[in-house]
């Protein structure tokens, strides 16, 4: 049980840089979760940490040691491996005590681990299968029990849930939150999918392109995103983005675009740009949108391309100005497809972002 | 650093593979002083030994045996084997399933058994000296026809319907349609046939004595059991055993993925 | 009777005729052969059991017998371990793998008349290369093959370098089936590379070491170009096999049915091989 430390650590393959100047300080116990799209670096990072990977530059800290060039069977780490990595030839027994038995514990401890791991993650029926008699989700838990015996330091997940179907995957994340919460190991979980980032973390990194966009606690980091990329990732349906001008007028700053005029309340939005005609992009979640009955100062007028009835939530696609808007509304009485629908945005509960991307707000952490 | 560690282990097996070869070929160019020598480049190159080796038994007529013998094997497994593929394969008719089952049992029967029957029968035949007698008991093969059937059931019979309804005999439609798609499987069953005939030693010592009609590795065989163990001796049976070499390396040089991918794939699916 | 079937019987009569005369004539006629005795000039005579009964008690073929068992006995671990470690050594990207792989792969392709002559003059007691290479080491001259002791372990290590370059490809083939985060995994867990190729890699190429054995297995018992060109099975009859010894049956001593009995003697002797080999290395892989 330790802390984790990236310092400046950057990663080239080649000519290409993978990882560029990653700094994180994971804390003891805590579950941080590197999400974002492939090819933004998350595996590698993880893979740096537990040494699978060589470190072009920087360094990596668990506790007090230095690990930058240890190799992995120095580290005190233990993985969770995207396709289970099991081995193929023994039972789940064998496969959760081999480490153990490699390093010489003595029998009795290794009974009790694998007798411990197995009372935690329900295990007892499938100590004596081999790997291909169970499912994916059973060898999953295997592989985590697997982790578990070890008593690492630290453990990794490397998409763990992204080979199990999607009602498995709602399962097992609970398993896995559940676990972790238990055994009280730090841990290091890498996934592509921001559901899985948004229930398990502590804390989430944000990834794109070999860097941080941000970190924070998953509601602050939803609540207040701090640039357009993470705004659009975090968040199922994604954000909605209008581009338009900031007009400053008399009675304060008015957001213009070809479809629509919104007025802005002052007190939300002081550190906006004193000029008037900055280029900006309005953010407005879909659970923001609500229907209008009729025309407001806060309202968009649009056509209803799709109505998406999901139970008790709708989600309401419509067509304004050549842009697509997605709505999440309760389910109720909507137009029809193709007829004329109103929505209304909450004020307070806007974005804005500039040309760069960067947020606005100022309650946002930097990237 | 450990790189190196892996380059040293290969370079020294391949030395080991490779330096026998290299010290044979040096060796036929050498006098009986040089012979036995270490050097790869004899200091007073000579041609004696292929002089010797060529004038001493027919080399070059059993050169021409081998490849006759070898190719109509060849050929004949390669069409006729496909002919009995196809019809085991995708036509109907009384005894396939028979023909397919023995097909299968004679794989697990070991050559010793039959050997000495076969034998008798070729006497029996009066086939002793001929090449009869060295080619049709390898008319066909068990393995190629069930690669090759193997390879033509995934054909779609579709394709097969179509060229029915164009008229096409089934004749026709093995050497029109299936052949053109089973170009790999046909180059594999060729180069394991052809190899597999050229290099064999052990039947044509039994059912040939007349040096004319021996095959290339046979009279290699006989060349070299005669003479001493002088160094002259071993450079030219060396020299004779460079016929039977070098125009398989050559081959082997331009086309060493297919020789690997066939005669490895029977390993590697069985 | 309909087109297709006929076209079928067309088709596949020449195939039948041959498995007629070529395959099945001949198994049968092995089992008449061992009751007969033979000399292929006058008429074969009923014998009996007789030809059985002189087996059991020939020496000859015992020696042969266990003069394949010394070559089994060097050869296949010889074998195993050879291959593995080349196939271990060329799984990873490397410089020149296709050269190093043909290299190895070369020896396979060649004759084996040709190896034969070939290791003939490496083994030459006095011309030879590897007693040449051992002189520049000071080391005597081994009578390789005129020692009844190391003949026929000399002819293993030749087989050996014959053929290991065809399992290093069987072996490289298992290697990349071992899944990378296999590998991984037990790394982590804190294996040195032995412990990994022990625990994980070797278990996993159970079905390919099975392969090696058993067709190094059947080799062993198909020798015949080897000794007959290098020892005549001499010396001392240390080198001789039961092939050899069963062509000299047939084409020298003119003994068919004793021929067909050392014959079936011998199909027999390799299936129970193959049996015993498959449970013990089968059973091993189950544990």
């Amino acid at each position: 049980m330790a802390s984790v430390f990236f310092e400046h650590v950057r990663k080239d393959f080649g000519t290409a840089t993978v990882v560029q100047d990653f700094d994180l300080q994971v804390a003891d116990g805590e579950l941080v979760v590197l999400v974002g799209g492939s090819g933004c670096g998350k595996s590698t990072i993880l893979r740096m940490l537990a040494g699978l990977e060589s470190v072009t530059s920087g360094t990596v800290r668990i506790g007090d040691r230095e690990v930058t060039h240890l190799p992995p069977r120095e580290r005190d780490v233990a993985m969770v491996f995207q396709d289970y990595a099991l081995y193929p030839h023994l039972t789940a027994r064998e496969n959760i005590s081999l480490g153990l038995r490699l390093r010489k514990v003595p029998k009795a401890e290794i009974d009790r681990r694998v007798r411990w791991a197995a009372e935690i993650l329900e295990l007892q029926p499938l100590l004596d299968r081999k790997p291909k008699q169970m499912s994916g989700g059973q060898r999953q838990r295997i592989a985590m029990g697997r982790a578990m015996v070890r008593e690492p330091a630290v453990f990794l997940f490397d998409e763990p849930l992204s080979n199990l179907d999607a009602h498995l995957r709602g399962q097992m994340r609970h398993e896995i939150a559940r676990m972790q919460r238990r055994v009280g190991t730090t841990a290091l979980y890498v996934t592509h999918d921001q559901m899985e980032a948004m229930t398990l973390g502590d804390r989430l990194v944000v990834l794109d392109g070999g860097r941080i966009r941000q970190v924070g606690r998953p509601i602050d980091v939803y609540r207040a995103p701090a640039n357009k990329f993470v705004a659009g990732f975090i968040g199922t349906p994604p954000m909605n983005f209008l581009d338009g001008r900031l007009e400053r007028e008399q009675d304060g700053p008015v957001f213009v675009s070809d479809t629509l005029r919104i007025p802005l309340a002052a007190e939300r939005r002081p550190e906006l740009p004193a000029g008037s005609g900055e280029a900006v992009t309005l953010g407005v979640r879909p659970e923001d949108l609500a229907l209008a009955d009729a025309l407001g100062p806060a309202t968009i007028r649009g056509q209803l391309v799709l109505a998406e009835v999901l139970g008790a939530t709708t989600h309401l696609h419509a067509e304004v100005g050549g842009r697509r808007l997605i709505a999440a509304v309760p389910s109720g009485p909507s137009p029809a497809p193709g007829g004329a629908v109103s929505l209304s945005l909450d004020p307070r509960r806007l974005h804005f972002f500039a040309a760069d991307g960067s947020s606005l707000l100022l309650d946002s952490a930097s990237p | 650093m450990r790189r190196t560690a892996f380059y040293v282990i290969l370079a020294l097996a391949a030395t080991t593979f490779l330096y026998p070869f290299l010290w044979m070929v040096a060796t036929t160019f050498k006098s009986p002083a040089e012979v036995g020598g270490l050097s790869l480049l004899p200091d007073q190159p000579t041609l004696d030994n292929y002089r010797l080796m060529w004038a001493r038994a027919p080399f070059g007529r059993a050169l021409v045996n081998s490849l006759f013998v070898a190719g109509t094997i060849t050929l004949s497994v390669l069409v006729f084997g496909s002919a009995a593929a196809y019809s085991l394969a995708r036509l109907n008719f009384p005894g396939r399933r028979i023909l397919n089952a023995i097909t299968i049992a004679i794989l697990l029967v070991p050559a010793q058994l039959t050997l000495i029957p076969m034998y008798t029968l070729i006497v029996q035949l009066g086939w002793v000296d001929s090449y009869a007698a060295l080619i049709a008991p390898y008319a066909f093969n068990a393995t190629a026809i069930l690669i090759l059937r193997q390879f033509f059931l995934q054909v779609p019979r579709s394709l097969m319907d179509s060229a029915r309804l164009d008229g096409m005999g089934e004749l026709r439609i093995l050497f029109t349609v299936f052949w053109p798609l089973a170009k790999a499987p046909l180059a594999m069953v060729g180069i394991l046939t052809f190899m597999g005939a050229w290099n064999e030693v052990l039947w044509p010592l039994l059912v040939v004595r007349d040096e004319q009609i021996m095959t290339l590795p046979q009279l290699l065989t006989v060349f070299s059991l005669g003479g001493g163990a002088g160094p002259r001796q071993l450079a030219t049976k060396l020299a004779a055993a460079m016929v039977l070499v070098v125009p398989v390396v050559v081959a082997y040089t331009f086309l060493q993925r297919y020789f690997i991918e066939s005669m490895a794939s029977t390993g590697i699916k069985g | 009777m309909r087109a297709e079937a006929r076209s079928g019987l067309l088709l596949s009569s020449p195939y039948a005729a041959f498995l007629l005369l070529f395959a099945l004539y001949p198994i049968g006629f092995s089992l008449v052969l061992v009751l007969l005795k033979w000399d292929l000039v006058t008429a074969p005579s009923f014998a009996g059991l007789d030809n059985v009964q002189h087996l059991v008690g020939d020496a000859r073929f015992w020696q042969a017998i266990v003069n394949t068992l010394v070559f089994l006995a060097i050869h296949l671990p010889l074998q195993i371990i050879v291959a593995l470690t080349l196939a271990w050594a060329l799984d990873r990207p490397l410089l020149f793998r296709a050269f190093w792989r043909a290299t190895f792969f070369l020896p396979v392709v060649i004759s084996g008349a040709v190896v034969t002559i070939l290791w003939s003059a490496l083994y030459a007691t006095d011309v030879g290369l590897i007693n040449g290479l051992l002189a520049r080491l000071d080391l005597g001259p081994v009578p390789w093959l005129t020692d009844p002791a190391i003949a026929m372990p000399a002819i293993a290590v030749m087989a050996t370098w014959k053929n290991v370059g065809f399992y290093v490809i069987i072996y490289l083939a298992g290697l990349q089936n071992v899944p990378r985060s296999c590998h991984e995994a037990i790394e982590l867990e804190g294996a040195t590379a032995w412990q990994s190729f022990r625990h994980v890699t070797l278990p996993l190429l159970k079905p390919q070491t099975l392969l090696v054995v058993t067709l190094s297995t059947i080799n062993g018992f198909q020798l015949f170009i080897e000794p007959y060109i290098l020892t005549g099975g001499g010396p001392l009859r240390r080198t001789l096999s039961v092939v050899l010894y069963m062509y000299r049956n047939a084409f020298s001593y003119q003994k068919m049915g004793y021929a067909a009995t050392l014959g079936l003697a011998l199909a027999l002797l390799i299936a129970v091989v193959l049996v015993v080999q498959r449970r013990v290395i089968g059973s091993a892989e189950e544990a």
